[in-house]
């Protein structure tokens, strides 16, 4: 490797991968939980975007002064990156009304509280 | 048919679903509860049907292959999302639209229903699943998976008035979408290698040399990803929680097909991507394979044998299978392939049935709870008896279908020199039909002691209009009729496992895939030797069947039994059951412990 | 298992596994670098066949556009799994009492009432300008239909809760979902229809740089537009329809 340097990007994304994960692992509220999981999601925009970076390159979207031809970065990540957003988003809706739905039966959103299912 | 006509259906069978959920959704309220479940059942048995004439055709003719918004490839490059429908893709489908009609059937009378809804979710969950079976494009496959993810996380919580089915559907969902990103993780690397995402691309390119680190991490994630789905060791954990509270016909679904489905991921992109590049790795590969399937098959039946709540019991088994289908593709062959398949038909047969008729207990006594159902089973003697049936179906006891699947893996293994699997797998068999047959005869016949460990409420709400049942209409009877029949007459054809196997040849044959997606050029495959089952696999299927009714026996009997062995069995079986703790921070830390060991020990292979 | 004992397993197992990830990643070539046969491809015949300036627009709903109906399906589902997640009527048991047509008792005036109103017509034409011009701009059915659903939100922090409930009348805004969601698949079983091939681009592609352009591209914009705009709107209304009922359990 010529310049670790240029590996950073990767490292982050991963970084946020685990450190999104041991927030859920130490969570006591599952509102915290789902904001940890937007945290993991987060890792995988991180990824995509820095594998698309190219430092000789605009954005992917042209108009009449950055003419059709010029160089632009990878568009097919951009638009794999939008189609994840909204999977994040729908999973946190999902959640959040399951959330909603314990906090009623239980009268708390504590993981380690609700549980039920032991064995 | 042609091959365009071919990609077409295939097509229709992911859009007419979703656009059938979606034109049922406004009428939440409004719409008669006849309406949606018409609409539910039509749609499966359009798809069911369509699947079988896709089967036949490209049984007949190979794969058939269909570029989405007519984007065909040039220069040999593949530009928008491809469908390649082989045999086994379409027969998948097929089975996938028979268990969603089972499902629906389930619904007509008495089923509790909110509106429109949960028909809507039901559909979207086919067209979901059909798109994941059929599509030839790494991303696809990813959105189909979240999309079968947000059903399910909905469907599990059917029944809200009860914390558990919350709790259950939250471990799901948790787990189930960190899954994903761990897929888009590995697909992101595979893509910053190759520029590419359609199957045969991302092989044509990967096969140019000889994996990586990149490619067996790139593997190790995307496979752990779909393992979490498939419920293997160490991902399962979600899947008891999950199906033992969901309502009955969604068990069908998770424990017959979804689970499955995501595992038939794993070889589809293994077939098509992987086979060439991590050739020179098969050994490390088969040692993680069986060796993942053999401890999920253990731990799914020792923990499915110390359970109460019928529905856990069930979903235990259905980790344990898990755990033998993983073993059994871990052969990384042809026959090992069409050993797999079969035994998923077969499984998904006979588990869908046990589950109903576990669902028919709930709904007609309100407790699945082995003792409070204790000879209760006579007042509904039909359905016990299915149970039973299932319970030996399960045993792999001839001529129901998982017997046939058993005779093809036992060749198998023995093929590879690998009989000792075979007796584990056995073993693990063993004590799951064994659980079910010891729950089942204690139900009906009132003999002996229910399992006491395990938990399980001892009532439960119904999942049905009103308090509970009377009478168990027809349809919740005919649905796990049915299935028990289907298993029976597919077991005792021989033609139908002869064309298992050679659908498997196809299905691995990685290069007649890319010429066909490619090179629009689809090779014959040549038919696989006819060999007829032998005595002896018979005799140890024989064999396997009575284990199980031997355990049932020592279960029930279990106070006769000397009493010396318990300390050697009792502190590891508390050990494990402590393991399964029921909340998703620990399942967490469990799962990417799962993706650290899975992708160093392919990672430390790399030459 | 006990917080030390899963924190133990979590990290040294983190460790490993962000180890071994950074080991693939090593394969990938370094930041700034990436290019491909692929994404060349894409960018010259996005714009030469497709005449859109916006290059992941036209990706997302012609060349990928399968992707986006199952990526719209998602969304769809997950709106009605909301709805019928937080639907407790059903059953026997009911926890919580219907909700009353009683308004909390604030009442907001002056600039503290006119100002986020007035904001909200300003967000939504901004939103149905993003979404119109999606395949020239960075913009687009999905972010104008983001930008739409909180403009609604300004609503309920201008004037309440209760008016804000009139206006986005859910079961309305519950159809137009669908709708949208249905706008999707039947372009694409029309385009089957006429040419043979699902979502194929049919209609005439327009000049480049012009408004309307980019022939199906257009449609399904528009029809991922009024789906997600309505699909934010049902869940907000549904979740602060939630909070209220929660407020008066406790009251």
């Amino acid at each position: 490797m010529s310049n670790w340097t240029l590996y950073v990007p990767y490292a982050i994304a991963f970084w946020l991968f685990a450190i999104g994960c041991f927030g859920i692992t130490q969570s006591r509220s599952l509102v915290h939980t789902i904001l940890c999981l937007t945290v993991v999601q987060a890792s995988t925009y991180t990824l995509l975007l820095s594998i698309d970076f190219h430092a000789k390159a605009a954005a992917p979207i042209y108009s009449s002064n950055y003419a059709p031809g010029r160089p632009a970065v990878d568009p097919i990540l951009h638009a794999l990156t939008l189609t994840d957003i909204v999977v994040g988003a729908t999973v946190t809706a999902l959640l959040l009304a399951l959330t909603l739905q314990i906090h009623r039966r239980k009268g708390t959103i504590d993981p380690q509280r609700i549980s039920e299912m032991r064995g | 048919m042609n091959s365009g006509t071919a990609g077409q259906l295939a097509t229709l069978c992911v859009a007419l679903p979703l656009m059938a959920a979606a034109s049922l959704a406004p009428f939440t309220k409004h719409a008669p509860r006849w309406v949606s479940c018409t609409v539910a059942s039509t749609t499966a048995l359009a798809v069911m049907v369509v699947g079988c004439m896709l089967t036949a055709y490209t049984f007949v003719h190979g794969p058939a292959v269909y570029w989405m918004g007519g984007w065909l490839p040039r220069h040999e490059l593949a530009i928008g999302i491809s469908f390649s429908v082989d045999a086994f893709g379409a027969a998948l489908t097929a089975f996938i639209a028979l268990l969603v009609l089972a499902a629906s059937i389930y619904t007509w009378i008495a089923f509790d229903l909110t509106g429109t809804l949960f028909h809507t979710l039901l559909l979207a969950f086919l067209g979901a699943m059909c798109g994941y079976a059929l599509t030839g494009d790494m991303f696809n496959m990813f959105v189909w998976f979240e999309l079968m993810t947000a059903a399910a996380i909905a469907l599990t919580a059917h029944k809200i008035e009860e914390a558990v089915s919350i709790e259950g559907s939250i471990n799901l969902a948790v787990t189930n979408a960190i899954a994903g990103f761990v897929v888009l993780l590995g697909i992101a690397l595979l893509y910053g290698r190759t520029d590419a995402l359609n199957f045969a691309q991302l092989s044509q390119v990967l096969a140019q040399r000889p994996a990586d680190a990149l490619v067996l991490v790139a593997f190790a994630l995307i496979v752990t990803g779909y393992f979490v789905k498939g419920a293997v060791a160490p991902f399962h954990f979600w899947l008891d929680d999950a199906h033992a509270v969901a309502p009955t016909p969604i068990c069908i679904l998770f424990s017959g097909i979804m689970v499955q489905v995501a595992l038939y991921g794993v070889a589809r992109m293994y077939w098509t991507v992987f086979a060439v590049p991590l050739h020179p790795y098969t050994h490390q590969m088969k040692a993680l394979f069986l060796g993942v399937g053999i401890a999920t098959a253990l731990v799914g039946a020792v923990m499915a044998f110390a359970q109460r709540h019928l529905k856990r019991l069930l979903a235990f088994s259905t980790v344990s299978h898990s755990g033998m289908f993983v073993a059994v593709f871990g052969l990384f062959d042809a026959s090992g392939m069409a050993a797999a398949a079969l035994f998923v038909l077969a499984h998904g047969l006979v588990k869908g049935a046990l589950f109903t008729c576990a669902g028919n207990y709930l709904n007609r006594f309100r407790s699945l709870d082995e003792e409070v159902l204790g000879g209760k089973g006579r007042q509904v003697l039909f359905n016990s008896l299915l149970f039973l049936i299932g319970g030996l179906a399960l045993a792999g006891m001839p001529p129901f279908a998982i017997s046939a699947a058993k005779v093809l893996y036992e060749a198998a293994l023995k093929d590879h020199g690998l009989f000792s699997i075979a007796l584990c797998m056995g073993a693990a068999s063993a004590l799951d039909a064994g659980a079910v047959l010891r729950a089942g005869l204690h139900i009906t016949f009132d003999i002996g002691k229910a399992q006491r460990t395990g938990i399980s409420p001892r009532e439960e709400e119904s999942e049905c209009e009103g308090d509970h049942l009377e009478r168990t209409p027809w349809t919740m009877l005919a649905v796990p009729a049915m299935l028990v029949l289907i298993a029976l007459v597919l077991g005792m054809s021989g033609a139908f496992r002869h064309g298992v196997e050679q659908a498997a040849r196809a299905f691995c044959d990685r290069n007649a895939y890319v010429a066909a997606v490619l090179h629009n050029a689809p090779v014959g495959v040549p038919p696989a030797p006819w060999q007829p089952r032998t005595t002896e696999d018979i005799v140890f299927n024989v064999c396997v069947s009575f284990a199980a009714i031997v355990a049932a026996f020592m279960g029930l009997y279990r106070d006769h039994i000397p009493q010396y062995l318990s300390p050697v069995f009792g502190p590891p079986l508390r050990a494990l059951r402590d393991l399964h703790s029921g909340i998703f921070t620990d399942y967490v830390a469990y799962m990417v412990f799962g993706i650290a060991a899975y992708s160093l020990w392919l990672a430390m292979a790399v030459r | 298992m006990t917080l030390r004992g899963r924190t133990i397993l979590y990290v040294c197992s983190a460790v490993l596994a962000f180890a071994v990830m950074m080991y693939g990643a090593t394969g990938l070539p370094p930041f700034g670098s990436f290019s491909g046969a692929y994404t060349d491809l894409v960018l010259q015949i996005t714009t030469a066949e497709r005449h859109v300036y916006n290059v992941p627009t036209a990706i997302n709903f012609d060349i990928r556009g399968f992707d986006t109906l199952g990526e719209e399906f998602i969304f769809f589902t997950s709106v009605a799994g909301v709805l019928f997640i937080l639907s407790a009527v059903r059953g026997k048991t009911q926890t919580h009492p219907e909700p009353m047509e009683s308004e909390p008792g604030i009442v907001r005036t002056g600039a503290l009432r006119w100002f986020p109103t007035g904001l909200t017509a300003f967000i939504a034409a901004m939103a149905m300008d993003l979404a119109a011009h999606g395949q020239l701009t960075p913009g687009g059915g999905f972010q104008g239909g983001a930008v739409f659903g909180s403009a609604l939100a300004c609503v309920f922090l201008g004037v309440g809760m209760h008016a804000f409930l009139q206006t986005a009348r859910k079961d309305l805004f519950d159809q137009f979902e669908a709708l949208g969601a249905f706008a999707f698949g039947a372009v694409g079983v029309s385009a089957m229809w006429v040419t043979g091939y699902f979502l194929k681009n049919v209609l005439p592609l327009g000049q480049t740089g012009a408004t309307v352009s980019g022939g199906t591209i257009y449609l399904i914009n528009i029809a991922v537009f009024i789906e997600i705009a309505s699909g934010f709107t049902v869940l907000t209304a549904v979740f602060l329809n939630q909070t209220r009922q929660t407020q008066e359990l406790e009251e």
